[in-house]
């Protein structure tokens, strides 16, 4: 993890304004982003977490600064930069093979899309389901189906806004093996918004950690822990620890 | 038992009502001239559908009555889609159109759709002009609203994975904010449709010559209620077989009007 970062945030501000009140949100936020790296945004609601993402996204542009990828400069949502919402973003009318071709079908040959579409279903365990609507399937299943839909387009970060948040402990963990198994398997880069602290130690190898009003980012902390990692072992609880101590004194300032 | 029950069910009330009609008539305590018995309303029928045209009054009329009645709705209905279903998207979509228009088409709404029969026969004379721009006029209203507050509801999250997955702008309307506003846009087109055949039966009270209104008025004026009840009866067929066309030839077209709401 050398050389030039992937994802380079540089000075971004945004001020929301609605009528005379401003809201300043993010306030000269910079960080850089290696190629492979899995970095958690941690923060408490409010933070701007979810405005940075889309910010990176394209979704939003920023007030003052720029987000680079690959040095070039982001202004437009594009497939390289790929998000998973929090929930309820797949197209109800579509069946899941459907969600998952939807954006691909732009992308590959009508044959080559049959053949992928069905690749990404089985990597996400979903190979009998792709003839249901998302209504048909539990919430932990639409958000295989979110993130078969963007790896499929192979994009170069994956953004993921609170995608687990919405889902039972149980499937919440399941989902984080497979993130993980998929972005090891795919050398991915991931830049993961979560206010939960055993979710950002578990999958992150740097955290993030955001002030509010305006989001800053306040500590940057390597996660050194060896993978798979026990959520039970003595250091990572200790991590854990540390990490809510520092989101708790925020809790004062603000 | 339970089953047959259920299905039973919705017909009791019309077979009571119908009872309660033979009931009447039958005992004589209305008038015929005011409640024909049922089986005269049968036969009145038969000869309006199947007479030898001139063979008797009304004999032979249905079928240009009821072709007369569905170009003016087709016609009405359809200006009403033309402009509604695009200025509903764009203001659903678009704060500056939607407070562009709302002034305009609040205060066009508060009419109500009957007061513009005066005004409509001055600009459009007696006949097809003045049908279509009544029934054009009404359905537009619920085809508008319904349309842009379905575009309006369409969750941010929904285009912007459309815009991140490469679907433009344009594009989007057609493959994301039809598709999952679908559910009101098809209420609203039903909506519009039904009153369709109400300000349909308003236009062609006014003299045309065919039509199904105009069947029921000419009937009131030669004292034929019989005929004014097949008339209203044909109406209500339409109304509600048109309905029926509308909503699965929606179903055939567009898979989120199979998939998603009712």
């Amino acid at each position: 993890m050398t050389g030039r970062p992937l994802l380079s945030l540089k000075g971004v501000s945004k001020v929301f304004r609605n009528g005379g009140d401003v809201l300043e949100v993010l306030s000269g936020v910079s960080c850089d982003i290696m190629e492979g790296e899995q970095v958690c945004l941690l923060g408490r609601s409010g933070c701007g977490k979810s405005t940075l993402l889309r910010i990176v996204a394209g979704f939003l542009l920023p007030d003052a600064g720029h987000v680079e990828i690959g040095g070039e400069r982001i202004t437009a949502p594009g497939s390289d930069r790929c998000m998973v919402f929090q929930e309820d973003a797949l197209f109800p009318w579509l069946t899941v093979r459907e969600n998952v071709a939807f954006g691909a079908r732009r992308k590959m040959p009508r044959g080559t899309l049959d053949s992928e579409v069905n690749r990404y279903l089985e990597k996400v365990g979903l190979a009998s389901f792709g003839d249901y609507l998302p209504r048909q399937i539990s919430g932990g299943m639409q958000q295989r189906v979110a993130l078969a839909r963007v790896l499929i387009l192979r994009p170069r970060v994956l953004l993921m806004d609170e995608p687990f948040g919405a889902l039972d402990a149980l499937t919440r963990r399941e989902m984080h093996k497979l993130f993980l198994s998929l972005m090891k398997e795919t050398n991915g880069t991931s830049l993961f918004v979560t206010h939960d602290v055993e979710e950002a130690v578990t999958l992150a190898d740097r955290i993030l950690v955001m002030s509010r009003t305006p989001g800053r980012i306040r500590a940057d902390i390597p996660v050194a822990l060896c993978r798979p990692r026990d959520r039970f072992d003595g250091t990572f609880v200790r991590l854990c620890r540390e990490v809510q101590d520092l989101l708790a004194s925020e809790a004062v300032i603000a | 038992m339970r089953n047959a029950t259920a299905r039973l069910l919705p017909w009791l009330l019309p077979a009571l009502l119908l009872a309660a009609w033979v009931l009447v008539s039958g005992m004589g305590w209305m008038p015929g001239y005011l409640l024909p018995e049922p089986w005269r309303i049968v036969r009145s029928f038969s000869i309006y559908v199947f007479g030898q045209p001139g063979s008797a009054p009304y004999a032979g009329r249905f079928s240009g009555d009821v072709m007369a009645s569905l170009v003016r709705v087709a016609l009405g209905f359809g200006v009403a889609v033309l402009l509604g279903l695009p200025l509903g998207v764009l203001s659903g979509r678009n704060p500056t159109v939607r407070s562009l228009l709302s002034t305009t088409l609040d205060g066009a709404r508060a009419v109500p759709g009957i007061s513009w029969l005066p005004l409509a026969m001055a600009w459009f004379g007696i006949g097809l002009g003045t049908t279509v721009f009544l029934v054009a006029m009404a359905a537009f209203f619920p085809v508008y609203l319904n349309t842009a507050s379905g575009v309006r509801g369409v969750s941010p999250a929904l285009c912007q994975a459309g815009a991140m997955m490469g679907v433009g702008p344009l594009r989007s309307v057609w493959t994301i904010l039809l598709p999952a506003a679908m559910p009101q846009i098809l209420a609203g087109l039903r909506l519009g449709l039904g009153v369709s055949w109400a300000y349909l039966v308003l236009g062609e009270l006014t003299g045309v010559p065919n039509g199904l209104g105009a069947v029921i008025m000419d009937a009131r004026m030669l004292g034929r209620v019989d005929i004014i009840i097949v008339g209203i009866v044909v109406i209500a067929v339409m109304g509600r077989l048109s309905d029926l066309l509308l909503t699965a030839s929606m179903q055939i077209c567009f898979r989120s009007a199979r998939r998603i709401g009712g």
